[in-house]
């Protein structure tokens, strides 16, 4: 693993006047987590950050990706992000490099795994879908 | 129950709307409806993007106030079948002619249909790089058991109160899987 030229990207989950999900991505595993809820009056502020270390990784980066997206909510605002997301994703597997995509859901929430299905079909990207028991 | 005979709101709210008050606002509907369920998770997603909306397209402004903010009003009405969300804002008639014939569209479509319309927007918006994905009504109209309704009262020559209101029923939220929507398609 080349980590010398990228730092992990680790962002706590907040929960005051507005929610930003928790952000791990970890070069060193491999793993790459977004958790809990995404409401922001700013969405962009929030995400350019990540949005320009997905850019830095997905043109520098070897090595197999597992993404793990846990949310229990996002805004409207918050799922374009997400897409953009999946789109640096996708452009890093059209390298030929290996990823896997999981996309837990509330096992009550149906409406959440829709959320994922249509990024799914959006970007034609395989992604695995695993109920979670939320826990309110 | 208030004088109109309807039990008190759940949620009420009428004044300047400024960023942080709309989590604010969903804090208070999550304490309101103690048990967590997919109802209470429709019922704050909807609430959430009715009051951006407003927040986003509102043209009163508070003034004299700590921030100028858009102004208008959010209410949540429960009844023995579900809960009902309307929102109040001012907006020209332009504005609200072209909302009209935007919902009047959306609301008509099957719950794929939203999706595909949902998904396009989205597309579009990180294609095209533009700000928002004009996505947050169609997202309401989703999620909800019936039409938005739309309705207005005139304010003066060029403005007027816009008034959107959606429903969400109870036993509909909370059944799994094979989920029905308002609309089938036909043909």
């Amino acid at each position: 693993m080349q980590t010398d030229f990228m730092e992990n990207l680790i962002l706590e989950a907040r929960q005051d006047d507005f929610s930003t999900p928790a952000i791990r991505f970890n070069l060193e595993k491999g793993i790459f987590e977004m958790e809990g809820e995404s409401f922001l009056e700013n969405t962009f502020e929030f995400y350019a950050p990540v949005f320009e270390w997905l850019k830095e990784w997905k043109q520098k980066w070897q090595g197999t990706a597992v993404f793990n997206f846990k949310f229990t909510y996002f805004n409207s605002s918050s799922s374009k992000a997400l897409l953009q997301i999946m789109a640096y994703i996708r452009d890093y597997a059209e390298r030929g490099e290996p990823v896997a995509i999981n996309w837990f859901y509330p096992d009550d929430n149906p409406d959440l795994l829709q959320e994922g299905e249509d990024f799914m079909e959006t970007l034609n990207i395989p992604i695995t879908f695993i109920p979670f028991e939320v826990e309110y | 129950m208030s004088y109109t005979g309807k039990p008190p709101p759940l949620l009420y709210y009428q004044g300047p709307f400024t960023g942080k008050l709309i989590p604010q606002l969903g804090r208070e509907v999550k304490q309101k409806m103690p048990e967590a369920s997919h109802l209470r998770w429709k019922v704050f997603s909807v609430l959430m993007e009715m009051c951006q909306n407003l927040y986003l397209y509102s043209e009163e402004f508070s003034i004299g106030t700590e921030v100028e903010a858009p102004t208008g009003l959010v209410q949540i009405q429960e009844d023995a079948w579900g809960y009902q969300l309307t929102t109040i804002n001012q907006l020209n008639a332009l504005a609200i002619r072209a909302l009209k014939q935007r919902l009047s569209r959306i609301n008509q479509m099957s719950a794929e249909e939203l999706r595909q319309y949902k998904n396009e927007c989205r597309k579009t918006a990180l294609e095209e790089n533009l700000p928002g994905g004009s996505i947050g009504l169609a997202q309401v109209v989703l999620l909800s058991d019936s039409p938005i309704e739309i309705d207005y009262v005139p304010a003066d020559r060029d403005q007027a109160y816009l008034i959107l209101s959606s429903y969400i029923k109870k036993e509909n939220a909370n059944r799994l899987y094979g989920k029905s929507h308002f609309r089938s398609k036909t043909g």
